[in-house]
């Protein structure tokens, strides 16, 4: 059974979802949490602190299954394929070149975590990402993802220093990336409903590119909806509006 | 903190033998100072400040862990 919402308070948001995963023993992506308030530093962290607070609750693996199932229903009603988003798929061949790479980014993963004191371990998953695994997994992620990216970025950076072709490098936490893509994909099909439901635009939240990628791509095969970014710079919203019957 | 920043600077530069990391404690808020070699300057900036922004966020992440708070400044 899916628990009743808790709140939790603390001085930011990640350690109160930390505080709500020990509170219903499970991993942050078996709860839900919704964002009450992202609390302040305050004034030279001086006066005016307040702390951040969350309401979240504990989803169990039933609540997953009805809502992929409606999800399901919600495609074959539309009677288009979506497609895979998913590139978990593990590329044939790995050079050894890359698997070098990739060990060493290991390494500079580990040494990273252990310096920010952070209780995780980080292990070489079978399609050639690196998962982190561990009690610190909160902290890890950050809000939105903001963490998980930052570091993902600076490992990459650190290891493809000075090499002419270079070696991307992804690191997910416990399975967040993929539930992230799940959830975006859910979103996007969601909001292209509603667009065609309604016939007027809607303009999604800033994401980066690869967020963007996500919702572009589950969006193409529907020959009734456009997809566009708009704005400057790394973050852009995208905006979904109905595509003219001239067009097509 | 000190340590992280400087494991970090030092991989991402051509001179690792120039990078400088000073800490500066405060009770609540620690300073970072990061000294780079001018030529690396860009290397711990980045492209509109990107490997900055990437590092302040873990080193936020990391003193948030032990109820601080820590600031990163790159000295040129």
């Amino acid at each position: 059974m899916t628990s009743e919402y808790k709140e939790f308070e603390a001085k930011s948001v990640d350690e109160a979802i930390v505080a709500a995963m020990k509170e219903f023993r499970v991993p942050f992506e078996e709860l839900d949490i919704k964002v009450i308030s992202e609390g302040s530093k305050g004034l030279f962290g001086l006066m005016g602190q307040k702390n951040a607070k969350i309401m979240a609750r504990r989803l169990n693996s039933e609540d997953e299954e009805v809502l992929g199932r409606s999800n399901q229903a919600d495609h074959e009603m539309q009677g288009k394929e979506v497609n895979e988003v998913n590139n978990d798929k593990a590329s044939v061949e790995t050079s050894n070149k890359d698997m070098e790479t990739l060990l060493r980014a290991k390494d500079m993963l580990t040494k990273v975590l252990k310096l920010m004191h952070i209780d995780a371990e980080s292990k070489i998953n079978v399609n050639n990402y690196i998962e982190i695994t561990g009690k610190g997994i909160g902290i890890i992620i950050g809000k939105h993802g903001k963490t998980l990216d930052a570091l993902q970025f600076l490992i990459n950076r650190m290891v493809n220093k000075g090499s002419e072709n270079s070696t991307r490098i992804r690191i997910d936490a416990q399975g967040y990336r993929k539930r992230h893509v799940e959830h975006l994909k859910t979103i996007a099909i969601r909001l292209g409903q509603k667009v065609k439901r309604t016939g007027k635009a809607i303009s999604l939240e800033k994401m980066n590119p690869y967020d963007r990628r996500i919702i572009h791509l589950a969006l193409k095969n529907d020959s009734k909806v456009d997809t566009k970014s708009i704005g400057e710079g790394l973050y852009k919203s995208i905006v979904i509006s109905p595509r003219k019957a001239s067009k097509s | 903190m000190k340590e992280l920043i400087e494991y970090i600077a030092k991989a991402l530069v051509d001179n690792p033998d120039e990078v400088q990391v000073r800490e500066v404690e405060g009770e609540v808020t620690s300073v970072i100072e990061l000294r780079v070699a001018k030529s690396d300057l860009g290397k711990v900036i980045g492209k509109e400040g990107r490997t900055a922004r990437a590092m302040r966020t873990l080193l936020t992440a990391a003193s948030t862990k032990i109820n601080k708070r820590a600031v990163l400044e790159i000295i040129e």
